[in-house]
């Protein structure tokens, strides 16, 4: 959480960044940076960033709480798609080589922002909220603890992107295809016990692209830092969609 | 216009709501909630995307009397164990307000569709917290935070960002507030803002503006809180000369990992987890002999510090204290604290259902903020009384209504954040339709908020953010700990007044305009600065040991002199004391006595 | 898009029932050739008087043409599309749906007036 470390024994670690300024840059390029790094204690990609930072301001991430739970760093560590400040070097570092680069699928803003509209646009279709149509009582809803758990695995999800962008299917219909994390928060509702508006989001599903265009590549799952499955939250979807056709 | 150009006030473009909020955690978007379902225009200004705002990082609960633990729970109890916790100088209309409107307030989450834990009953499940009674102090360890496993902050947070969407609110999102605009009446106007990402720099003009900034941890070398809690709203109420209440009030959490500073719940101690030393001692029974683990922060922090400083602490630098979960078994671990044991295994590299976790006392809430009636209006002193700022609006962290006073019990943060960011969009709603009218503000006025951020783009050398950064979070730790005492406190005081004028003129020298993350820094670092200098000259002002608030020259509490609410101004950076609330409408008043636990 | 036949859960049985069909067919052929080896002319030819295997074929050749028309659609919305080839893209698209057209109906016809 901290990029302040003792002067311990150190270790140079050499970061090959994606950098891009749409202000000066005609095309982007990729950026060794050179950082000091402890040996005996493995830091955080995160961490190793905040001190590339310290030497050139100009480096641009998001990052909010440094604990994996507000979804705001999510990159591309060496080929895969995760969040930085939960990967340790020592997983990340492959070959004494560091490459970081902006989450794929995406326009990138700078660096390593890419600019999440047509993620959260397709969020937004889902309905990603409680739909009711009787009254509120006037305390909570019954709901036994076996309903709940069916939640379990759904409403963890941390919207950082990691999924979506590493989904093929996203990359190629970005507009059309809803991509995963929108289908698991729909399959979040539509597995709530609560929400009463099932028939309508299946309605809204079923098309050619919306959930259809999931391929069952399942990179979705093996990059989600919150070890979810949306390919099993889409199929759950899927086999509801058929059987109601009788 | 782009941020990276020194702007006139005559040539801003001006965008207009009813009411803005700045903040997108969970008294903002409590109280856009109420604003948009109202059918005002609301925006939400947050520089982060909404649920990445530090409200997500929230675990163990909500604390509050919904009565499904134990059907006799009174709301009552819950206040008295509220204003005991904090002793004595939480305002008891307040805390009176938030506990019997609490259970209204969760409710409406459980209907927006926060997924709750449950009991077999199918009610909402309820867990044991620190410094919580039955029956006023007088009938054991009450259960009375509601929680959804130990991601509640999360549940919350996202439930409120599904419930804006649904209601229409409108999202500045990676947005970040410069400076509130005044105008010759000393009213809120509205605030100058830019959008982080194209650089696009506006006036956000609004007929209601609502501080919900947080807190503001970071002014601490080690701190559970996130990188963006630099205290923006405490920033700029001190510019825009407004004080700030028992800011020297900060919370530090018992249970952060050791080495690293991330949170592990309070829920921990209530699931039945206990702290040891290094000879494996179960020391909370000494020093709280009926709650033990349970006692309240400011009373277990304070015993681990001891613990480690007589040489009891644990590891090879006898530096930490052990949380024990293991004697629970993984069932109760990985099923009630999934979120710990991922956090245990990612940063301490232990599963908590075998071995245990290291933790030291982090910094963690600031109880003080901005002074603020229960209807969520910023209260300033004039001549010595109160009086509202009309325009502005202040909930959640980043306010002091004050329901926590000298300690916050745990699980109140965030009924705090729900009924406090309601109570705001409620008495919004009602002085909008009642026709408030605000004088317009002039050039100057803006040119006012735009100074900052025109300084630092003129900036042609000096110190960076980094370097003043470290300084001052040093400074803090060292200097404004769990213990304080005067010579310590007296050169930290000395050490920031020094960089005071690095850090109003500091160097920026990447100035571009597109997502420029060192210019946000920079801007951030002023308001933390603020914030920093804020606790530093009251924490040495008040002489008396209180609450957080531990002094080794002043041990005792100070009902004589001290049961009283501290006031700061930057302008002249003095101290003055309020009187605290022990008027609540419908009990009898608390009235000061010892705290035990 | 609502799907070729009115729904994505249509477009998605009608692909998994025809490759049902398309499998089952293959698996009674190759089991016939193995049953009746040596495979003589005759044996071949008379299999094809049956008229049960006649409206078996016609299904048969009914299920490759939907399914390959739903599957070389999909596939040209995933890659032949303005987002990856530019302005070309719908035109090559356009081309490519026609010579699909083509070559997937001609198998189709030639094939079912073979049959008959």
């Amino acid at each position: 959480m901290s990029a302040t470390i003792p002067l311990e024994e150190v270790k140079t670690l050499t970061l090959n960044i994606y950098r891009f300024d749409p202000g000066k840059d005609e095309k982007a390029y990729m950026q060794d940076i050179e950082i000091e790094v402890p040996v005996n204690k493995d830091l955080m990609v995160l961490d190793a960033l905040l001190i590339a930072k310290e030497k050139d301001t100009s480096l641009s991430f998001r990052r909010s709480c440094g604990e994996g739970v507000c979804g705001s760093d999510g990159m591309n560590i060496n080929g895969k798609n995760g969040l930085a400040c939960v990967t340790p070097l020592s997983e990340a570092v492959k070959r004494d080589k560091l490459v970081l680069k902006p989450m794929p699928g995406l326009p990138v803003v700078r660096d390593l922002i890419v600019d999440m509209k047509q993620f959260f646009d397709q969020l937004e279709k889902v309905k990603p909220y409680l739909i009711t149509k009787d009254e509120d009582p006037e305390q909570e809803r019954m709901q036994s603890p076996e309903e709940r758990e069916e939640l379990d695995g759904l409403y963890e999800c941390i919207l950082c992107g990691c999924c979506s962008t590493a989904c093929p299917s996203f990359w190629w219909n970005p507009d059309k295809f809803l991509g995963p994390a929108a289908l698991l928060q729909s399959w979040r509702f539509i597995a709530d016990s609560r929400d009463q508006a099932t028939e309508e989001r299946l309605d809204d599903l079923d098309d050619a692209f919306s959930l259809y265009r999931c391929h069952g590549i399942m990179n979705c799952v093996s990059v989600c830092p919150k070890g979810l499955n949306p390919t099993e939250a889409i199929s759950n979807i899927r086999k509801k969609l058929i059987n109601r056709k009788g | 216009m782009k941020v990276d150009e020194i702007i006139k006030a005559q040539d801003l473009p001006i965008k207009d709501f009813d009411g803005i909020i700045i903040g997108g955690g969970g008294s903002g978007m409590r109280a856009s909630l109420q604003l948009a379902e109202s059918g005002l225009n609301t925006a939400v200004i947050s520089k982060v995307f909404p649920t990445r705002s530090h409200t997500v990082s929230a675990q163990g609960g909500i604390t509050c009397a919904i009565q499904s633990d134990d059907p006799e729970d009174d709301w009552r109890w819950h206040m008295f164990d509220t204003v005991k916790g904090s002793d004595y100088i939480g305002d008891q209309d307040a805390i009176e307000y938030m506990c019997s409107e609490g259970p209204k307030a969760v409710f409406e989450l459980e209907h927006m569709g926060m997924p709750f834990s449950r009991t077999e009953e199918g009610r909402i499940y309820q867990r044991p917290f620190g410094g919580q009674s039955k029956d006023y102090g007088k009938g054991g360890q009450a259960s009375r935070t509601c929680a959804a496993a130990d991601r509640t902050g999360h549940s919350l947070l996202h439930t409120l960002y599904q419930a804006n969407l649904k209601a229409g609110t409108n999202f500045l999102n990676e947005w970040f507030a410069i400076d509130l605009v005044l105008n010759s009446e000393d009213e809120v106007t509205g605030v100058v803002a830019f959008e982080i990402e194209s650089g696009e720099i506006f006036y956000i003009r609004s007929k209601a503006t609502v501080l919900a900034t947080g807190g503001a941890g970071r002014i601490y070398a080690s701190t559970t809180n996130a990188l963006i809690n630099s205290g923006d709203g405490i920033g700029m109420a001190l510019r825009a000369g407004l004080p700030v209440q028992d800011i020297e009030m900060w919370q530090f959490h018992p249970t952060g990992i050791y080495g690293h500073g991330t949170l592990v719940t309070e829920g921990c101690r209530g699931e039945g987890g206990y702290l040891i030393n290094k000879d494996g001692e179960r020391f909370m029974e000494r020093y709280a002999p009926n709650t033990k683990d349970l006692a309240s922060r400011d009373v277990v922090s304070r015993a681990m510090a001891k613990e480690i400083l007589e040489g009891r602490g644990c590891g090879p630098n006898e530096d930490h204290i052990m949380l024990r979960l293991d004697h629970l078994g993984p069932g109760v671990v990985h099923k009630r604290l999934p979120g710990v044991t991922e956090l245990s295994k990612t940063f301490a590299h232990v599963d908590p259902a075998v071995e245990p976790i290291p933790v030291v006392p982090t910094c963690h809430y600031m109880m003080g903020g901005v002074p603020t009636n229960i209807h969520g209006q910023v209260i300033t002193i004039k001549n010595g009384a109160d009086s509202v700022v009309n325009g502005l609006y202040a909930a959640g962290e980043v306010a002091c209504v004050s329901v926590h006073g000298g300690n916050r019990l745990g699980g109140n943060s965030l009924l705090d954040l729900v009924v406090f960011g309601r109570a705001a969009g409620i008495s919004i709603e009602k002085s909008l339709k009642q026709g408030a009218n605000l004088k317009p503000s002039s050039n100057e006025d803006i040119e006012q908020a735009l100074s900052r951020l025109n300084k630092l783009n003129a900036s042609q050398g000096g110190k960076e953010t980094d370097e003043l950064k470290k300084e001052m979070q040093n400074n803090m730790q060292n200097n404004f700990g769990v213990f304080r005492r005067e010579d310590l406190m007296e050169k930290g005081i000395q050490d920031l007044g020094n960089s005071r004028e690095a850090v109003e003129n500091i160097y920026l020298s990447d100035k571009s305009a597109s997502f420029n993350t060192a210019r946000i820094e920079a801007l951030e670092m002023q308001n933390l600065f603020e914030v920093a200098e804020a606790t530093a000259i009251t924490a040495n002002e008040r002489k008396e040991s209180r609450g957080a608030h531990a002094r080794d020259d002043y041990t005792e509490r100070d009902d004589d002199n001290w049961l009283k609410h501290s006031i700061y101004f930057s302008s002249t950076k003095t101290v003055s004391k309020r009187d605290v609330n022990f008027r609540p409408t419908t009990v009898q008043a608390f009235q000061p006595s010892e705290r035990a636990y | 898009m609502k799907g070729i036949f009115g729904s994505g859960t249509n477009d998605f049985l009608v692909v998994r029932i025809s490759s049902l069909i398309l499998f089952g067919y293959f698996a009674f052929l190759t089991f016939f050739i193995v049953s009746h080896a040596p495979l003589t002319f005759v044996l071949w030819n008379g299999l094809f008087e049956n008229v049960v295997m006649k409206i078996s074929t016609t299904i048969f050749l009914l299920s490759f043409g939907v399914h390959t028309w739903i599957g070389t659609w999909a596939i040209g919305t995933d890659y032949l599309t303005l987002a990856r080839l530019g302005n070309f893209g719908p035109t090559i698209n356009k081309l490519y749906r026609i010579s699909c057209a083509l070559i997937i109906g001609s198998i189709t016809l030639w094939s079912l007036l073979i049959v008959w």
